[in-house]
């Protein structure tokens, strides 16, 4: 070993000889040959969509990441990276809305890899995205409707959210809820085994139905003094209602905790 | 009458309910507000395309799926119930017989106060067998919780089939999605039974049955996506 | 296809022929009482029948196609079990139908949908049309715009326009349903109505 480091050594001094030069554009080949590979697996996707009637989207993945952000434009921007050459999917638009369905259009296809979505979305859009497994973030969307559905684990980070019904749901990962609670708004949080935070604007009158029945673990933060609450089941479920009660809030967390604290504003 | 007033009895001058007077002071204004005239003319035709709306129906995506569905769940219902009453009936039948047959070989010889003595114990364990039972109806919540283990050992069959099919494809899925599959798998297993432990010791338990029923419907919900996969 | 002209499963009916069927036309009493006694090859002719409008209310109801299906399956499940109890009175549509509306109910209690949501922005009364809205007529409403509609509509307005003007229910039945006075259904409706009158425009905005 030593023997081989002295060699280097006295290899690299001289920085001009033939055989360091050989070894440099070795190294370099080697990196080069490293990218471009990685390029070619790497397809990126790129495309705008005009919204016709209703500003919705419906995106259902196989794996990796999804995120969704509102912006000021009246268009959806897809941009994916695509892992596998052999993964397809075509968006299609009509009355109801932008439609991306990679499940569906690869059925059948053996290992697909991961497909990332950046998606950018009218502020207005109604966005349900489902995935067998990776991370959900949805970001300033204030349509109808933010659906985020991971069958298996991935975080779900949903912030800045301002809509009439929000549902989110996975196995394992952190469910993060920050939004503002609508009058008559409903909102669904479910995880098995993740903690979910929920961060609610303060004086928004909701009722709310809160379970972790193995961790008993549920957090009212601020709110305790707001409204008020019963804990019922041995301290399994919190049911309470906080101002006019008329958001529904429903969470249940089967192995995790359940945390509500102020939204800061 | 102003256009708030009329707007607000249009749905019921369409659907006839209003008095005669009513009718009349609702008229009069139509005839001489276009907007009110407007709305009733639209709200007139919502009511008229919801009727036709009634005659047609949609068929589910798959109705032969939902149909399996279906039928597996009756058919597994069936089955369990056969099971229970088979056991039932062996069970009373062994009894009965060997009960009946010492009762009825058995020679009996009893004096006037045994006699009686054995009356009196007959009507008060008939009495203290109805107050029991008279209790316990009342106690036993009126809803199919009663039926718990039906409904899981239904889940379970339909589950059975799902895993077969899961298992078929697995081999095709990359190995993050098959580590995937089996921790979050492992993760609802888990739930399940916690809440079938809570049920254990208290069998009525409505947060645990509500637990069983989330985490076997996320499980079917994961194998059916993944079976399809 | 109609109904009846749905052709027999094999079954305890016997070995019934295509020609027979059209015949004979087994009425759903027929139908139900061998369901009862463990036909299933009856069921499934029940099923095949009244599947559609079954599954079709609880889309409506529901305005997702998941929950649509899973409270079809349900439905038709407790329909098996309860199917005995049938005793040709009314109708089996109607039977059948109230039958799906209270498991749909249910779902919707266990949800904890509020039924009787007034607005989706509170407690807003309707708003009185004015003058100053674009006088054309709302362009014609065919049933596709008014179904779309219909599934934007909150869960309380939505459930009582269905029961009513859809599948016919009179509001002493939707007040015992979910548990409202008549005067809160009747208003319900209303409310509903002027509520689809807006989204029709907002859809297709008057030329």
């Amino acid at each position: 070993m030593l023997q081989t480091l002295s060699k280097t050594h006295r290899l690299s001094a001289p920085l001009g000889g033939p055989l360091a030069r050989a070894l440099v554009a070795c190294a370099a080949l080697s990196l080069f040959a490293l990218w471009a590979t990685d390029a070619r697996a790497q397809q990126r996707y790129s495309r705008s969509f005009a919204p016709r009637r209703n500003v919705s989207l419906l995106l259902k993945n196989r794996s990796g990441l999804i995120e969704v952000e509102g912006w000021d434009r009246g268009e959806i921007r897809i941009t994916a990276t695509i892992e596998s050459p052999a993964a397809r999917f075509t968006p299609t638009m009509d009355d109801d809305g932008l439609t991306i369905d990679v499940v569906g259009d690869n059925r059948g296809r053996d290992d697909i890899g991961d497909v990332n979505f950046h998606i950018q979305v009218p502020y207005e859009s109604a966005v349900d995205l489902q995935t067998a497994s990776g991370d959900i973030k949805v970001h300033n969307v204030r349509g109808r409707l933010v659906r985020a559905h991971v069958t298996t684990g991935g975080d779900i980070e949903l912030t800045d959210i301002r809509a009439q019904m929000v549902v989110a749901e996975n196995v394992t990962g952190n469910i993060l809820f920050d939004a503002e609670l609508l009058r008559g708004g409903s909102y669904e949080l479910k995880s098995t085994q993740g903690d979910i935070n929920m961060r609610i604007t303060p004086g928004a009158g909701f009722t709310l139905t809160a379970t972790a029945p193995r961790t008993r673990n549920i957090n009212l933060g601020g709110f305790a003094q707001m409204g008020n609450f019963n804990f019922q089941g041995d301290n399994r479920r919190v049911v309470g209602r906080v101002g006019d009660g008329s958001a529904t809030l429903i969470t249940t967390n089967l192995r995790g905790a359940i945390s509500l604290v102020p939204r800061l504003r | 009458m102003n256009c708030e007033k009329c707007q607000a009895l249009l749905s019921e001058l369409l659907d006839g309910t209003l008095t005669d007077e009513e009718r009349a002071h609702v008229g009069r204004h139509l005839d001489e507000c276009m907007v009110c005239a407007g709305v009733r003319a639209e709200l007139s035709a919502i009511v008229t395309t919801a009727h036709d709306v009634r005659n047609y129906t949609l068929a589910p995506p798959n109705s032969r799926a939902l149909w399996l569905r279906i039928s597996n769940t009756i058919e597994a219902e069936r089955a369990q119930e056969q099971r229970t009453a088979a056991q039932v009936a062996a069970v009373v039948s062994s009894r009965r017989e060997s009960v009946l047959t010492r009762v009825l070989h058995k020679h009996w010889t009893l004096s006037l106060p045994q006699l009686s003595a054995a009356v009196a114990a007959l009507v008060i364990g008939v009495a203290a067998l109805t107050v029991f039972t008279v209790q316990s109806l009342r106690r036993a919540p009126p809803t199919e919780a009663k039926l718990p283990p039906v409904h899981r050992s239904i889940n379970d069959q339909e589950l059975d089939v799902l895993m077969q099919r899961v298992e078929q494809r697995k081999g095709r899925w990359n190995p993050r999605m098959r580590e995937a599959f089996e921790r979050n798998l492992s993760v609802i297993d888990a739930a399940v039974n916690d809440s079938l432990e809570q049920l254990d010791q208290s069998p009525h338990d409505e947060v645990s049955e509500e637990a069983l029923n989330d985490a076997m419907s996320h499980k079917k919900e994961l194998l059916r996506e993944f079976a399809d996969l | 296809m109609t109904p009846e002209s749905i052709l027999l499963p094999r079954s305890a009916f016997g070995h019934v022929t295509a020609t027979e069927t059209e015949k004979t036309q087994v009425t759903d009493y027929a139908l139900a009482q061998a369901a009862a006694a463990g036909d299933m090859p009856a069921f499934e002719a029940l099923y095949e029948r009244h599947h559609r409008r079954v599954y079709s209310l609880c889309l409506r109801m529901t305005g997702n196609t998941a929950e649509a299906e899973d409270l079809a399956q349900e439905a038709f499940i407790q329909l098996y079990r309860k199917v005995g109890s049938f005793r040709g009175e009314s109708a089996f549509t109607t039977w059948l139908h109230r039958l799906t509306v209270n498991q749909v109910l249910m779902h919707f209690r266990k949800r904890g949908v509020r039924m009787e949501q007034t607005t989706d922005d509170g407690d807003v009364p309707v708003q009185v049309v004015q003058g100053t809205e674009n006088p054309a007529s709302m362009p014609v409403v065919d049933r596709i715009a008014l179904d779309r509609a219909i599934s934007q509509l909150p869960p309380g307005y939505r459930t009582v326009f269905i029961l009513h003007d859809i599948e016919g229910h009179e509001h002493e039945e939707i007040a015992r349903l979910l548990g409202c006075s008549v005067g809160t259904s009747k208003s319900q409706l209303h409310k509903a109505r002027m509520k689809l009158r807006g989204l029709l425009r907002q859809q297709n905005p008057p030329q």
